[in-house]
């Protein structure tokens, strides 16, 4: 066993090997569940577009991803309208199935989001897609706060889960979470 | 959990449709059809709020 320190932060160029390698789910799993991981590991870091924020946790020091996270602004907020985030995908690595990284790596994100929506007057609203199936994301979105807005209509395969935030403009944007881990 | 202070992150540029003549990326379509229904929900409600 040891004890490592678990850390947000954004992804870059030295993650793609090890997002290729992702593990998040078993095969055959449902493909709510595979579909992710292939996006996960198809990813080319050098083609993200800039209006995609990634975000990643690693083990201090090592270059294993143990979560993954994409977000961003997905409608710009303007005088005359409101604006909105959104989160695309979000994942754990299975082998930390149960330790509650996932619900890190979304507080994660959510704190990026806290901070641009304070630092930059946006509307202060996240959604997301999540498969009715999807027992897992549903825990993960509702211990945090989403709620569901029901069938999206023009992508009935899903449910717009949402939830309005506190800005908050933050300079400690990394979270750093200590865990023990067997080798 | 503990946090530490980093510099201050730029601001997120707001997603912006691919050029229609060609195929959109993964990432590209995923991001139509959030983008789709965020604003489905914004223009619904215009200024006054999305929790109204």
């Amino acid at each position: 066993m040891r004890l490592a320190m678990v850390e947000s932060r954004l992804c870059n160029s030295d993650d793609q090997h090890a997002l290729r390698r992702f593990q998040c789910t078993e095969p055959g799993s449902p493909e709510y569940a595979m579909e992710v991981q292939r996006y996960i590991r198809d990813i080319d870091v050098r083609e993200t577009p800039d209006w995609c924020t990634r975000m990643v946790l690693d083990i201090e020091g090592t270059s294993s991803i143990l979560a993954f996270c994409e977000f961003g602004v997905v409608i710009e907020t303007t005088p005359e309208q409101e604006g909105a985030y959104a989160i695309s995908y979000i994942a754990r690595e299975l082998s930390t199935r149960g330790r509650g990284l996932g619900s890190l790596m979304l507080e994660a994100a959510l704190r990026y989001m806290a901070n641009d929506a304070a630092s930059y007057d946006r509307t202060p609203y996240v959604m997301t897609q999540i498969a009715p199936a999807n027992t897992a994301s549903i825990k993960l979105f509702s211990d945090h706060g989403f709620v569901n807005e029901g069938t999206d209509p023009d992508d009935p395969d899903y449910e717009i889960w949402s939830k309005e935030f506190t800005p908050e403009k933050t300079s400690r944007l990394r979270l750093y979470h200590s865990m023990v881990f067997n080798d | 959990m503990k946090t530490t202070t980093t510099a201050t992150a730029k601001r997120m540029p707001a997603y912006t449709p691919p050029a229609n003549d060609r195929t959109p990326t993964k990432t590209e379509d995923k991001w139509a059809r959030l983008h789709r229904a965020a604003k489905n929900k914004a223009s619904r409600l215009g200024r006054k709020g999305l929790a109204a």
